[in-house]
């Protein structure tokens, strides 16, 4: 086939600037990466890369055709022409490759289905309402205006002079209903209580906690016990409407696992791909509007992220090529810190139990953790 | 060079299938990376009207490197210099392989309806478009009407 048309090879202009290929490289042996020892654990794909310079590209020597100017040089066409200076990323700069760890979250609350509902016969008394997975038996804990409690996990103090909510109690299954059972009277609090103030981070208008019950022995080995999240909290804050009504929103939520704290991040793109991201053939052939499938090779499912951004927009393949000539992210340009790939497993099933789909990762938590 | 990439057969293959409006991409069926472009020149631009020929062309390392683009009819705009060439970030720096030829095309369009003289590829339209855009614009015009005379396929 004739491949490499006059378009393609430019022929080098003579007076171009010759070196400029090399431009962005650091000095020969001059990556600070490179001497770093791999971090130990199983979660790095590849530990090749922390193995000095020549790693990559030699040791998978099938990969030679496919990136031909590792060394910082551009291809022929281009040499000597400042007309596309794409060119492979310095060393250094690469993205790490991640695995997930995966955290069992046994008790989820869905941030979506928060809602107040307005008593008929007393408007000023909200109803609470929202719905939620568990996969343990559970206590659910709603405070008002409620202060998390410093130094200590997942507690928090009712106002002052306000008694300790009254825990329910709830057995194991997805798609629980939360109706009715935590009444905030708006009379009893001043507005500014009802509102969220970053004066005062750790003071929130509605905190709720879902904990897992795990039976103290029995079923699961101890260590299962410990990695288990034992609790999610949902920090949400009001807002009075024009017309009187309140509304709630989010702020954050948060889980515990043994002594650490985790901020739970939503991640763009997860969606389309845990609905589909089983089916490569399929997806294949059949998608439109290109939702599912990786946005490089528009071929293979989307199943690793990229942070700190948080966009799901690639395969593992193309992330570990794409890894190795940018650190900006396909979507937003952002600059990329790692790639975190995520394996939806079991994604024939129309719902995962872990319900919306979330990463932990500790960067925001990690001042929790800290304390 | 093996086989045409995924990628590329299912780009050719929406942009055959679900063309956009006043774009028309095409392959060369003896080169399959290889794109026979025609662009409509966008409505009250100085280039409406006109039917403009473009080369497109998919390197091997696309889509992590950017496609090369070039004006094959002749055209009077500041991005644009004497060979065709394109001065467009989204070629350049800019390029992310998350972008596709139709986004290319697109953006393409609209640099046409939004010539940027402040970042000339050609100096001498630059300049006469920073000093007399009025007859910039004309000149960009009567250009249209001499060169860009083809008709959409």
């Amino acid at each position: 086939m004739g491949n490499n048309p006059g378009a393609a090879r430019r022929r080098p202009h003579g007076a171009g600037a010759p070196g400029q290929g090399g431009s962005g490289r650091p000095a020969d042996g001059g990556y600070p990466g490179a001497a770093a020892p791999p971090p130990a654990g199983p979660h790095y794909v590849h530990p090749n890369m922390y193995g000095g310079q020549r790693a990559m590209p030699q040791a998978a020597g099938g990969m030679q055709g496919m990136f031909p100017y590792m060394d910082g040089s551009r291809p022929p066409e281009l040499r000597g022409e400042n007309l596309y200076p794409w060119r492979p990323m310095p060393r250094q700069m690469m993205p790490q490759m991640q695995k997930t760890y995966t955290i069992k979250n046994d008790v989820n609350l869905k941030k979506a289905s928060l809602k107040l509902v307005p008593d008929q016969s007393n408007p000023s008394r909200l109803f609470v309402d929202f719905d939620f997975d568990t996969s343990t038996e559970c206590r659910v804990t709603v405070y008002f205006a409620a202060t998390e409690i410093e130094g200590q996990h997942a507690k928090y103090a009712p106002r002052e002079g306000d008694a300790e909510p009254e825990p329910r109690d709830f057995g194991k299954a997805l798609a629980q209903q939360f109706r009715g059972q935590a009444v905030l009277d708006t009379s009893l609090f001043a507005e500014e209580e009802l509102k969220y103030d970053p004066q005062t981070p750790r003071r929130y208008p509605i905190v709720i906690r879902l904990e897992s019950i795990v039976a103290p022995a029995g079923a699961g080995s101890s260590s299962d016990a410990k990695s288990a999240v034992q609790s999610q909290s949902t920090f949400a804050t009001l807002h009075k409407e024009d017309g009187g009504s309140w509304s709630c929103r989010v702020l954050k939520q948060t889980i515990q696992v043994g002594t650490r704290s985790f901020e739970l991040q939503e991640i763009y793109g997860i969606d389309q791909s845990a609905n589909g991201g089983n089916e490569t053939a399929k997806a294949d052939d059949l998608d439109e509007d290109g939702g599912r499938e990786c946005v490089i090779c528009m071929t293979d499912p989307r199943d690793t992220t990229v942070l700190p951004c948080r966009h799901m927009c690639m395969c593992n393949k193309c992330a570990k090529v794409l890894r190795l000539q940018t650190n900006k992210c396909p979507i937003c340009r952002c600059p990329v810190d790692s790639l975190l790939q995520i394996k939806v497993k079991g994604s024939d099933k129309p719902e995962a139990p872990a319900g919306p789909p979330a990463a932990a990762y500790p960067g925001t938590a990690a001042a929790s953790e800290a304390k | 060079m093996g086989e045409l990439p995924r990628r590329i057969q299912k780009e050719t293959q929406r942009l055959l299938s679900e063309p956009v409006a006043g774009i028309s991409a095409s392959p060369y069926q003896d080169n399959l990376r290889y794109f026979n472009v025609v662009l409509a020149g966008p409505a009250t631009s100085p280039f409406e009207g006109g039917i403009f020929r473009l080369e497109l062309f998919l390197p091997e390392e696309y889509p992590m490197a950017p496609p090369k683009v070039r004006f094959l009819t002749k055209i009077y705009h500041p991005n644009i210099d004497k060979l065709g060439r394109i001065c467009l970030d989204i070629l350049k720096d800019k390029w992310s392989p998350a972008l596709q030829v139709r986004t290319v095309l697109l953006s393409i369009q609209a640099l046409l309806s939004a010539p940027n003289p402040e970042d000339p590829l050609d100096a001498g339209v630059a300049d006469h478009w920073k000093s007399n855009e009025a007859a910039a614009i004309e000149e960009a015009k009567r250009w249209t009407q001499q060169y860009a005379t083809g008709s959409l396929p």
